[in-house]
């Protein structure tokens, strides 16, 4: 058994693996990166006092929350080449950047519920007593507001967040090599080993490591939030 | 000197009218009672001084100086509103106090804010102004204390602390005991009590009507919105002249 | 009132995004209407029937191609036609060939592997410029693409444990046999026909691991996967392929070929570099090396 994790066939399977693994991170942390800000940028959106920026905000985050993002992906890389206007190149940049950009499009506007719950969970004296002081509104939002809001979003940021670790393997559907197209391409065959499964089940290996580093990271910070009520 | 003159100042929410026809003035140096059953726009009056809601007709005056009026919009201009606001402190019912920071935070933050936009005072020199105050209030020993970790009536008192570190002329209090347990209002009495004698300019709305008849020196009873009866508290508490200012007390006197 | 109207405008609005859409998903099939090909016929025909009207209404494809510098080939993981080899490199039957016919066209040759449902989709966006991936010629295929003549030819085997051969050789019924398939081929239809009781999987490698696992008494696959899968020097030692059921049933072979664009000029193109290919003997050299010489059509 143990010889096992030492044979060529493990390591082929284990290299082959980390580099789909690489792409997972990747488009993990690029949807992080983007779509936090701009999950705010539409919370605003959706709490605007101009009535058709709000009715467009709210649309738009209805259809993409009402729709696959498995759709969303085969719409964003296809349909522009389809129409004549192919703006992705055909490699694999090109998949990642489209993967990628409904990945930020997508999970901005489910965190932007979420900050919406946050920031309206706020009680509305904060604010009050923010002005009463003379603050300004940018002065209170990132000086009062910002962290209260912080503290109550992390637990279902959390979940969202785990969420998404798993749902990077829906960017296969374009041919992006992800670890479990990587764990798919040894049972097809890939490299000389052709009808093994046990790579497409050890990819759970990597899941499970990722997102309990997640989970300690973002318990971590729930811990750290924990001296105010 | 007066220090405050408010002329007709009448506020609706909707069609609802809440305040109609409300005018009196304060003295530097005085304190004034704002009392009535809930409902009677007493907290609405408060709320419209602190620009926190904008009365729809009648203008405010500050040290002679108009600071709102409804009928000249140059005097509603938003980026002035900040600085007018600082001619008022108000501590709220249910204090809020901003949880992610301690007694002294709470105390200095506007303070530092406002010094980083204008200069002037070191972070030092408002720490050591705040811990001054919070010792006045009798919580020299909680400075460092997050708000969860202080009973309600020290919460209160964090509270007026924060609304004094900003130096308003005139500080106002919306029925500052009303959330406190019964056991705990006498230590947020007793800080009012003492910053009357020191001779701080305050409007206070309260249901504490033996409080407001020894601290207060002038009273103001509101009902359904208009001044039914204003002057010595003396006078108005214990000799009401008006058939509902009667109906009141007695009502609170046995309710 | 006035909330009733925006809320029907609002519908609207997103109704018509979803048709167009919709409208560029059919965009690319439609003009495969007026394609009749028949099956037999088409792939032997050295004229493509997309090349009189293609010239007309866009700009040429090999000219598209050069003027990118690269022909993107579309393919899966599908030995010996493309793999990998150990430094990660493609290669293969259809990927040393497809390397050739690139430079035969000026331009750089780049592998993407794809998704297989995908592959109109991925021709019409223009993310890949052709399908070259031992692709079974079927209606479908030429409905929607515009093919190049048939290259190989293709049958379904029974494969069996190498130490029960004899007792298949010469059988004509599958009749009482538990054979593995992959769900949905050629192969599970052949195997039906011919009587067995079958068991789909997902892949054809799932299938010989059936037998290899004693689960199965046969599988049915592809004769080219057989060659490269099976025997000597594979994993499936243990295994060897028998009879060729398109001869038992009496059918023709199936041919591979390569999908274009409809209407593309790389079709023309491509018959021209490969007719000159198998008259140099490249063709036979390259599939020599892959042990798919028996398969290739050499005419």
């Amino acid at each position: 058994m143990l010889s096992f994790f030492g044979s060529t066939e493990f390591l082929t399977v284990l290299s082959a693996l980390n580099t789909g693994f690489i792409k997972t991170l990747q488009l993990f942390f690029v949807t992080l990166v983007g779509a936090v800000p701009l999950g705010l940028v539409i919370s605003f959106g959706s709490m605007s006092r101009v009535p058709p920026l709000r009715w467009l905000t709210k649309t738009v985050v209805w259809i993409v929350r009402g729709t696959p993002l498995v759709l969303q992906i085969i719409a964003l890389y296809y349909v522009p080449g389809l129409k004549g206007f192919p703006i992705w190149s055909g490699g694999e940049s090109g998949r990642f950047t489209a993967v990628a950009v409904a990945f930020v499009i997508n999970y901005a506007c489910y965190f932007s519920e979420i900050y919406r719950g946050g920031i309206q969970g706020v009680p509305a004296g904060q604010q009050e007593a923010g002005l009463v002081l003379g603050m300004t509104k940018r002065q209170i939002f990132f000086k009062v507001t910002l962290l209260q809001m912080i503290k109550r979003i992390v637990p279902p940021m959390s979940n969202e967040i785990i969420t998404l670790v798993k749902d990077t393997s829906l960017a296969r559907v374009v041919a992006l090599q992800e670890v479990i197209w990587m764990g798919e391409s040894f049972m097809k065959g890939n490299q000389g080993y052709a009808g093994l499964v046990w790579p497409l089940f050890f990819t759970a290996v990597y899941y499970l490591a990722f997102s309990g580093v997640v989970t300690i990271l973002l318990g971590n910070l729930e811990k750290k939030l924990e001296y105010f009520r | 000197m007066t220090i405050l003159e408010v002329q007709h100042i009448e506020k609706h929410f909707g069609d609802t009218r809440v305040l109609s026809d409300i005018s009196f003035s304060l003295e530097e140096g005085q304190a004034l009672s704002i009392i009535g059953s809930s409902g009677s726009g007493k907290t609405t009056l408060l709320r419209c001084l602190n620009f926190l809601e904008r009365p729809d007709y009648g203008s405010i005056a500050v040290k002679g100086g108009v600071i709102f009026d409804a009928s000249d919009p140059s005097t509603q201009a938003e980026k002035d509103i900040r600085q007018k606001r600082l001619h008022f402190g108000l501590v709220f019912q249910n204090f809020n106090l901003f949880p992610q920071y301690t007694a002294l935070q709470n105390v200095t933050l506007a303070r530092e804010l406002l010094a980083k936009d204008r200069g002037g005072e070191s972070k030092e020199a408002i720490a050591g102004a705040g811990r001054e105050l919070l010792a006045q209030m009798g919580l020299a020993d909680r400075a460092d204390h997050y708000p969860h970790q202080l009973s309600g009536g020290q919460q209160q008192r964090v509270a007026i602390a924060r609304a004094l570190a900003l130096q308003p002329d005139i500080l106002c209090f919306d029925e500052p005991t009303s959330a406190l347990d019964p056991e705990l209002t006498g230590e947020v009495l007793r800080v009012i009590r003492s910053l009357a004698e020191q001779k701080t300019t305050m409007i206070i709305v309260t249901h504490e009507m033996a409080f407001a008849r020894d601290v207060a020196d002038q009273v103001i009873f509101m009902d359904g919105g208009i001044i039914v009866e204003q002057g010595d508290p003396r006078e108005v508490i214990d000799h009401p002249k008006e058939e509902r200012t009667r109906q009141f007390l007695f009502r609170y006197a046995n309710g | 009132m006035m909330k009733r109207k925006k809320f029907w405008a609002l519908l609207l609005a997103l109704a018509m995004v979803l048709s167009l859409a919709a409208c560029g998903g059919n965009g690319g099939n439609s003009s495969g209407s007026g394609d009749s090909g028949s099956p037999a016929a088409a792939p032997e025909d050295p004229k493509t029937d997309g090349e009189g009207s293609s010239q007309a209404d866009a700009e040429s494809d090999l000219a598209y191609i050069q003027g990118k510098g690269t022909l993107v080939v579309g393919m899966t993981d599908f030995a010996p036609m493309d793999y990998r080899d150990a430094s990660g490199n493609w290669i293969g039957f259809d990927a040393d060939m497809a390397s050739a016919f690139a430079e035969s066209l000026g331009v750089q040759v780049e592998f993407q592997e794809i998704t297989w449902d995908y592959k109109v989709m991925e021709l019409n966006a223009k993310s890949i410029d052709c399908v070259w991936n031992g692709m079974t010629l079927n209606d479908e295929v030429k409905a929607a693409m515009d093919t190049g003549n048939a290259y190989c030819l293709n049958a379904q085997v029974l494969v069996v444990p190498a130490d029960k051969a004899a007792d298949f050789e010469s059988l004509t019924s599958l009749e009482g046999l538990n054979v593995a398939v992959e769900s949905g081929s050629a192969g599970e239809d052949a195997a039906e026909a011919l009587g067995a009781s079958t068991t789909a999987v997902a892949k054809q490698a799932d299938a010989l691991m059936e037998v290899s696992a004693g689960t199965a008494d046969a599988a049915v696959i592809d004769l080219l996967m057989a060659g490269a899968m099976i025997g000597e020097g594979t994993n499936y030692a243990n295994l060897t392929y028998t009879v060729n059921l398109n001869t038992a049933q009496g059918l023709e072979s199936e041919e591979y070929g390569v999908g274009f664009r409809k209407g593309s000029d790389l079709a023309d193109a491509w018959n021209s570099f490969w007719a000159a290919a198998v008259a140099d003997g490249s063709v036979l050299e390259t599939g020599t090396a892959y042990g798919v010489q028996e398969s290739l059509i050499l005419e």
